[in-house]
C-alpha cells in the first residue's frame, strides 16, 4: 500500500485522467505495448530551458506516438532534480523504486510487471473510495486552513485555473501570496502591504518576486515575451506555481512542523557558542595560516581543551534535553490516560486537574496538533490523486497552443520588480556560476601544464644527459624498477576476474515471483556457484596475506620511523593505550627531561637511598636489552606483564638515566614544567633506593 | 526530575541513611521556618527529587546493596524508626558472605554474580521516577563490596543508561589505613570509574575527621559523625537551589546542571566539596554571620586548599594576572595556591541575594583555557539549610584532590612493586596487566591535574 502511495504521483498520471481527457484513460500496459517515459515536461515544451526548472520533475506521456512499437520493456526514467530543492515526491518515487519488487537492471527503472502490479492496486483503490477530485483539492484547502494559511479559496476557484478562467486569477494570487508568506523565514522586517485600494495588485507583485526568489523560473515570471505584468498572468500558471512550491521542497512537513511545535524551545545555546572562542579562528584562509605560525603548540593545546569541554557541555546539554523530552511524554501520557477513564475517583481528580485554565489551554493545542494532523494524514492519502490532476493542468496547458517566444530571455528591469534584490541576487548567482566555471577550466589547465612540466623537466634532463652510458643504464634500471612495481600494484589492487564477475551472478536471476525479501536467500546461487565461491576464497585469502604482510612491512616502517622521531623529541614518553582507548601520549616542552630526572631526584633524595641499587638497577638494564620497541614504551602488553613491576623501568628509553626501580613513574608520564633539574642530575645518578622491585630484578638474571 | 541513590557496601550504606535523613529533616524544616510558598515549593522539590510519597508516607528512592547483611538491617531499621520516611520494602540486596575487603571478589565475583538482581532494583526505582535526573553511587574506595562491586554496578548503570547522569560520590580512607590493601582498593576503583562515571565526588576520611574533632569538637569520633558530616556537606549540594537566577524556582534537572558546570572535560572528573559554616549545634545559636566574611574564608580555603576555615593559610595568594612565568608559578604552587578547572558555589540562607561571589571570579584562580565566567557559577537558595542561617557550600573541580591521590598511587605502587598481596586479586581474575593499566589511567589523572 506504502508503494502504491508513494508511486502515486506518477502512475496515477496514467491511470486516471478525472476530467476531460476521456482519450488517455489507462490501459494495462499489456494492451497498449508502447513505452511510458517520464521526461522533463518543461523540456518538451521548449518553452524553456531546463536550469531554469530544475527544481521540476514533471511527467509527460510520450505515448503520443513518441515511443517505438514493439518495445519489450517498458523504461521510466524519472527526471530527478540535483538541486537542494529536491521534491518530495521525488524522493518518494526514488525510495518506492528502491523497493520495488521487481528491480532489474537499474535503480531508475521499473519492468513492466510492477508497473502491473501498481496499476492494478491504483484500480482497487480507485474502485473502494471512488474519490472525486474535488474531495481531493479541498482535503488540500483544509489542510492549509489548519495549517494556517490566510485566504484558501474553494476547491472550485481550482478547476477554474485549470481552465485558465480569468475570474480565478485574483483568489490564486492571493492564496500564492499568503502561502508564501507563511513558508518563507523573513530575515528582515518586511511590512505586509498596508490596506489600499491597490492592496491585492501590491500583494500580487510581492508573491511574484517571493516565487522568483524561491527559484521559480516560469516564462511569465522570468518576464519572457514582454509579459511583465502581473495582470496578464492566467490563473493557470498560477495554479502551477502552487504547484511547484506544494512539490518542491518540503513546504507542507515544513508548516506542520512550525504548526505543531511545542511553546518550549530548545534551551539556550548562545551562551556556550559566545563563550567558546577558538584561537586563530575565523578569517580569511591566509589569516588563518598566519595565525597557525604565531600561535604555539600550548595555544593550540588549550584552544583544544577548550573544545573539549564545550563538547562535553553539549553532551550533557543534550542528554538534559532527551531526559526532559521523555518526561514530558509520560506526564501527557498519564494525563491522557487518567483523562480517558473518568469513573473512578482518579479520572474524577484528572478531570479537575484539566479544567483549571492552563490545562484547558495545553488541551486545546493538543487538539489543533491533532487537528492540524489529521488534516495532513488525510491529504497525504489523496496527494497522489492530486499530482495527477496536476499532471492533467501541465497537459492543458502544454495542449495549448504555444506562443512566439523571443529568441533571448530578457530579465525583467528591476524597476517592474518591486524587490529587486532577488533579481540582482539571481543574475549575480549566474554570473558567479559563469565565474566558477571559467575558473574551473583555468585551473584545468593549469594542471594540465603543471603535469607536464615535470615530465618535460624530466625528458629536457634525459635529453641532456644522455652522453653518460652508464647514467642512460641507470635511467633504464629505474624504469624497469619503477615499471615492475606499477605492475604489481596493479595486480595487487585491481579486482581478479573472479571478483568482478562474482556480484553480477547474484543478479543474473532474480525471481520476479518472490516479493518476500527473505526468499532472496541465495541458496541456489551458492551452490550453482560453489566452486567458484571457494575459488574466490582461496583467492581472497591469499590476497590478504600478501595485504597482510605489507601492512606488516609499512607498518615496521612507521614504527622505525617514529621511533627515530621519538629518539629525536626530548622527553617524550609513549605509553601503552588505556583499556579505553584514550591515547596517552604527550610530548614535553624542553627541558622536560631534566623535570623527569628532577621528581626521580627528588624521590630518591627524600628517602635516601644507597648507590647499589643504581648499579645494579644499570646491569639489569643492559641485562634486559630493551630492544627498539620496548624503548619506545610500546611494549607489547604481554612482556610487560611478565616484567611487570621489577623490570617495569627498563622500558624506558635510556636516556632516562636510570630511574628508580620502585618509581611508578618509570613507565608513566610527567612533564613538570619548572626545569630547575640539573642541580639534582648528579644526585639522581649516586643516589638511588634499594627498593625491593630492584633486587628481584637483580636476582632473575 | 528524581535521583536513584544506590548504596553500596558498608560505608555507603550508613552515609546513605546519614543523607536521607539529613534530606528530609531539612526539608521538613524548611517548611516550618519559610512559611507560604518558598518553603513549600522547596520541600516539595525536595521531596520529589529524593523520596516517592505513597500511602501518605516517604520512601527514598534509594537500593542498598551489600554483601552482609548487618548494615542493611540497621539502615532499614534506623530509617524506619525516624517516622518521617523509610526505606521500601524489597529495595535492598545483601547476602550472607562478604568481599573480604578484596576488590577482585567484588568486581569479578559477587557484581556479575548479582548484576541482575541489582539492575532489576534499580530498574524498578528509575521506572517509578518521572524523569530520571541521575543516578547517585555511594560507596567507598577502600574495602570490598562497596569499591568492587559499586566499581561492577557503576559499568553496568553505564551500560543501561547510557544518557543518564551518573555520579559517584566516594569515601576515601584514613591515610593510616583501615585495611592494608586499601590503596590497590582504592587505585583499581578510581581508574575504572573514570571511565563509566560522569563525575567522582570524594570525601576523605580524614579531613573530615578534623572537621568533627576542631570544629564539631567531638571528643570520641566514630563513623556516624564523620558519615554526619559527609552527609550534610552532600545534603547542601543536592537540596534545591536555584541555578539560573529566578529564586524560588528549581531546576528539574540538578545533576545534569552541576556535571554541566564542572566536569564537562573528561580527564578532570574529580570533584571536592567544602561547607561552611560547620559547628556542633550547641554553639551554632550563639553565632551569627556574614555573607562577606563566610565568603571571604571560603574563597581562601579554596585558594589555600583547606577543608575547613580553622587554620587556612592566609599567605597564600592567587598569582598575579598576565605573568605567567614559570618560576612565579612554581613558586606559587610551593606556597600551595590550589588552581580550580571549575567551581559551582551554592549559597543558602537569608539575604541570599545580597550575597556577592565577585572574588570567585578572579581569572587567575581558574586555568588558562576557560574563562573564570564560564568556569564558575552560583546557586542560591532562599531558604537555610540543615539549621544553619547562612551557609556557602563549593563544590570544586580543583587540584585539591592532586596530593591525596598521589599519595594513594604511590603508596601502592610500592605495594605492587614488590608484589604484595598481588596474588589475593590474580586469584579472582586481576591480572597485573590491569593493575599497570589503573596504574597508567591514574597517572594520566595526576598528570591533567598538576598541568591545569
Amino acid at each position: 500500500m506504502s508503494l502504491v502511495k508513494t508511486a502515486l504521483p506518477i502512475f496515477l498520471q496514467y491511470a486516471i485522467y478525472p476530467e476531460g481527457h476521456p482519450q488517455t484513460t489507462h490501459r494495462p500496459p499489456r494492451d497498449h505495448p508502447r513505452g511510458w517515459r517520464i521526461v522533463n515536461g518543461w523540456e518538451c515544451s521548449g518553452s524553456c530551458s531546463a536550469r531554469t526548472f530544475r527544481g521540476m520533475s514533471h511527467v509527460t506521456s510520450t505515448s503520443r506516438g513518441r515511443a517505438k512499437k514493439g518495445q519489450t520493456r517498458h523504461v521510466m526514467r524519472p527526471f530527478f532534480p540535483a538541486s537542494q530543492g529536491n521534491l518530495a515526491c521525488g524522493n518518494a518515487i526514488a525510495s518506492s523504486w528502491q523497493r520495488l519488487p521487481s528491480l532489474s537492471a537499474g535503480k531508475n527503472e521499473i519492468s513492466l510487471g510492477a508497473w502491473r502490479v501498481a496499476c492494478e492496486k491504483t484500480q482497487s483503490m480507485q474502485r473502494e473510495r471512488s474519490v472525486k477530485v474535488k474531495e481531493v483539492i479541498e482535503s488540500l484547502c483544509k489542510l492549509l486552513c489548519a495549517l494556517g494559511v490566510d485566504s484558501v479559496p474553494g476547491a472550485e476557484t481550482f478547476r477554474r485555473a485549470k481552465f485558465n478562467k480569468a475570474d480565478a486569477v485574483a483568489d490564486m494570487w492571493r492564496l500564492l501570496y499568503s502561502v508564501l508568506v507563511k513558508a518563507l523565514r523573513w530575515e528582515c522586517s518586511c511590512p505586509p502591504p498596508a490596506r489600499k485600494p491597490d492592496q491585492d495588485a501590491a500583494r500580487a507583485r510581492m508573491a511574484r518576486t517571493m516565487l522568483f526568489q524561491c527559484g521559480y523560473g516560469a516564462p511569465w515570471l522570468l518576464g519572457v515575451g514582454g509579459r511583465h505584468d502581473v495582470d496578464a498572468v492566467g490563473s493557470r500558471d498560477l495554479l502551477l506555481a502552487l504547484g511547484w512550491l506544494l512539490s518542491s521542497g518540503s513546504l507542507l512537513e515544513n508548516l506542520l512542523r512550525e504548526a505543531a511545535r511545542g511553546p518550549e524551545a530548545l534551551p539556550d545555546t548562545t551562551a556556550v557558542t559566545a563563550s567558546f572562542r577558538v584561537p586563530g579562528a575565523g578569517g580569511s584562509l591566509v589569516d588563518r595560516q598566519r595565525a597557525e605560525e604565531e600561535l604555539g603548540e600550548a595555544d593550540w593545546e588549550e584552544g583544544l581543551k577548550a573544545l573539549l569541554w564545550q563538547h562535553g557541555k553539549l553532551t550533557f546539554l543534550r542528554r538534559s534535553l532527551q531526559a526532559a523530552q521523555e518526561e514530558k511524554a509520560r506526564l501527557l501520557h498519564q494525563v491522557l490516560f487518567l483523562a480517558r477513564c473518568p469513573t473512578n475517583s482518579q479520572g474524577c481528580s484528572a478531570k479537575s486537574l484539566i479544567t483549571s485554565a492552563s490545562e484547558n489551554k495545553e488541551l486545546e493545542r493538543l487538539k489543533a496538533e491533532a487537528h492540524v494532523l489529521e488534516k495532513f494524514l488525510e491529504w497525504k492519502d489523496l496527494e497522489g490523486l492530486f499530482w495527477c490532476w496536476m499532471g492533467s493542468v501541465i497537459d492543458a496547458k502544454l495542449a495549448d497552443p504555444l506562443r512566439p517566444l523571443p529568441e533571448k530571455a530578457v530579465a525583467p528591469e528591476s524597476g517592474d520588480i518591486p524587490f529587486a534584490g532577488g533579481c540582482r541576487q539571481a543574475q549575480v548567482g549566474w554570473r558567479a556560476v559563469y565565474q566558477l566555471g571559467e575558473s574551473l577550466q583555468a585551473l584545468q589547465a593549469g594542471l594540465r601544464t603543471v603535469r607536464a612540466g615535470p615530465v618535460g623537466n624530466a625528458l629536457s634532463w634525459m635529453k641532456r644527459s644522455c652522453d653518460g652510458k652508464d647514467q642512460l643504464v641507470e635511467q633504464a634500471d629505474i624504469q624497469k624498477r619503477v615499471q615492475a612495481r606499477l605492475c604489481s600494484l596493479k595486480e595487487t589492487y585491481t579486482l581478479s576476474a573472479s571478483v568482478t564477475r562474482y556480484r553480477p551472478c547474484l543478479l543474473e536471476c532474480p525471481n520476479p515471483q518472490r516479493h518476500n525479501p527473505a526468499s532472496h536467500v541465495p541458496c541456489e546461487v551458492g551452490q550453482r556457484h560453489g566452486v567458484r565461491a571457494a575459488q574466490l576464497i582461496r583467492e581472497l585469502r591469499e590476497k590478504e596475506a600478501v595485504l597482510r604482510s605489507e601492512l606488516g612491512r609499512l607498518r615496521q616502517g612507521a614504527r622505525e620511523e617514529l621511533l627515530e622521531r621519538a629518539g629525536r623529541l626530548k622527553g617524550t614518553v609513549l605509553i601503552p593505550p588505556v583499556k579505553s582507548g584514550a591515547v596517552v601520549a604527550r610530548s614535553h616542552a624542553a627541558g622536560a627531561e631534566r623535570g623527569v630526572q628532577n621528581i626521580f631526584g627528588q624521590r630518591r633524595k627524600r628517602t635516601g637511598r644507597n648507590v647499589s641499587g643504581t648499579r645494579r638497577r644499570r646491569q639489569s638494564d643492559r641485562n634486559a636489552q630493551p630492544g627498539s620497541r620496548e624503548a619506545a614504551g610500546l611494549a607489547p602488553r604481554a612482556s610487560c606483564q611478565k616484567r611487570a613491576g621489577c623490570e617495569r623501568s627498563a622500558d624506558i628509553p635510556n636516556k632516562r638515566k636510570g630511574p628508580s626501580k620502585g618509581d611508578r613513574r618509570s613507565f608513566a608520564v610527567i612533564a613538570p614544567r619548572n626545569g630547575d633539574g640539573d642541580k639534582h642530575k648528579e644526585s639522581q645518578f649516586v643516589s638511588a633506593e634499594p627498593c625491593p622491585a630492584s633486587r628481584r630484578c637483580h636476582c632473575d638474571f | 526530575m528524581s535521583i536513584v541513590t544506590v548504596q553500596l557496601g558498608q560505608c555507603g550504606n550508613q552515609v546513605g541513611q546519614e543523607l536521607f535523613s539529613v534530606l528530609i529533616s531539612d526539608s521538613l524544616e524548611a517548611q516550618r521556618q519559610c512559611r507560604g510558598e518558598p518553603g513549600r515549593a522547596y520541600r516539595d522539590c525536595s521531596l520529589e527529587r529524593f523520596f516517592r510519597e505513597h500511602n501518605e508516607a516517604s520512601y527514598a528512592r534509594a537500593v542498598l546493596v551489600d554483601m552482609e547483611p548487618k548494615v542493611i538491617t540497621h539502615a532499614v531499621a534506623t530509617a524506619a524508626k525516624s517516622s518521617t520516611w523509610k526505606y521500601e520494602d524489597g529495595s535492598y540486596f545483601c547476602q550472607k558472605q562478604g568481599s573480604g575487603n578484596n576488590w577482585a571478589n567484588g568486581f569479578c565475583v559477587h557484581g556479575p554474580r548479582h548484576e541482575e538482581a541489582v539492575s532489576d532494583l534499580i530498574r524498578r526505582q528509575v521506572e517509578r521516577c518521572d524523569r530520571l535526573a541521575g543516578i547517585l553511587t555511594m560507596m567507598s574506595v577502600a574495602g570490598g563490596t562497596g569499591s568492587g562491586m559499586g566499581t561492577y554496578i557503576t559499568q553496568c548503570l553505564r551500560d543501561s543508561y547510557p544518557h543518564s547522569f551518573i555520579l559517584n560520590q566516594l569515601t576515601w580512607p584514613y591515610g593510616t589505613g583501615e585495611v592494608i590493601v586499601q590503596n590497590y582498593n582504592s587505585v583499581l576503583t578510581l581508574s575504572h570509574l573514570y571511565q563509566w562515571s560522569d563525575a567522582i565526588l570524594v570525601h576523605e576520611n580524614d579531613t573530615v575527621h578534623k572537621i568533627c574533632a576542631k570544629l564539631m569538637n567531638i571528643k570520641h569520633i566514630s563513623f556516624c559523625d564523620v558519615n554526619k558530616i559527609i552527609a550534610h556537606q552532600l545534603g547542601s549540594m543536592l537540596q534545591p537551589a536555584d541555578t539560573v537566577g529566578t529564586l524560588g524556582h528549581y531546576t528539574r534537572n540538578p545533576v545534569g546542571e552541576l556535571l554541566k558546570n564542572l566536569v564537562c572535560h573528561s580527564e578532570y572528573k574529580l570533584l571536592s566539596l567544602s561547607t561552611i559554616p560547620q559547628m556542633s549545634s550547641s554553639s551554632l545559636a550563639y553565632s551569627s554571620f556574614t555573607w562577606p566574611g563566610l565568603l571571604k574564608h571560603l574563597r581562601q580555603m579554596l585558594v589555600a586548599n583547606a577543608r575547613m576555615e580553622e587554620g587556612i593559610d592566609w599567605q597564600v595568594r592567587v598569582p598575579l594576572n598576565g605573568q605567567p612565568a614559570l618560576e612565579r608559578m612554581a613558586e606559587k604552587t610551593k606556597q600551595g595556591f590550589n588552581k580550580s578547572l571549575a567551581n559551582v558555589l551554592i549559597l543558602r540562607g537569608k539575604d541570599v541575594s545580597g550575597a556577592d561571589p565577585e572574588a570567585f571570579l578572579h581569572p587567575g584562580l581558574y586555568s588558562s583555557w576557560l574563562p573564570a565566567g564560564t568556569a564558575f557559577s552560583t546557586w542560591r537558595s532562599p531558604v537555610p539549610f540543615n539549621g544553619y542561617e547562612k551557609s556557602a557550600t563549593l563544590v570544586s573541580n580543583s587540584q585539591s584532590l592532586l596530593k591525596p591521590l598521589d599519595n594513594i598511587v604511590g603508596k601502592a605502587w610500592n605495594m605492587f612493586a614488590s608484589k604484595a598481596y598481588v596474588h589475593q586479586y590474580t586469584k579472582f581474575g586481576i591480572s597485573e596487566e590491569d593493575f599497570l593499566d589503573s596504574f597508567t589511567a591514574l597517572e594520566q589523572v595526576i598528570s591533567s591535574y598538576r598541568h591545569l
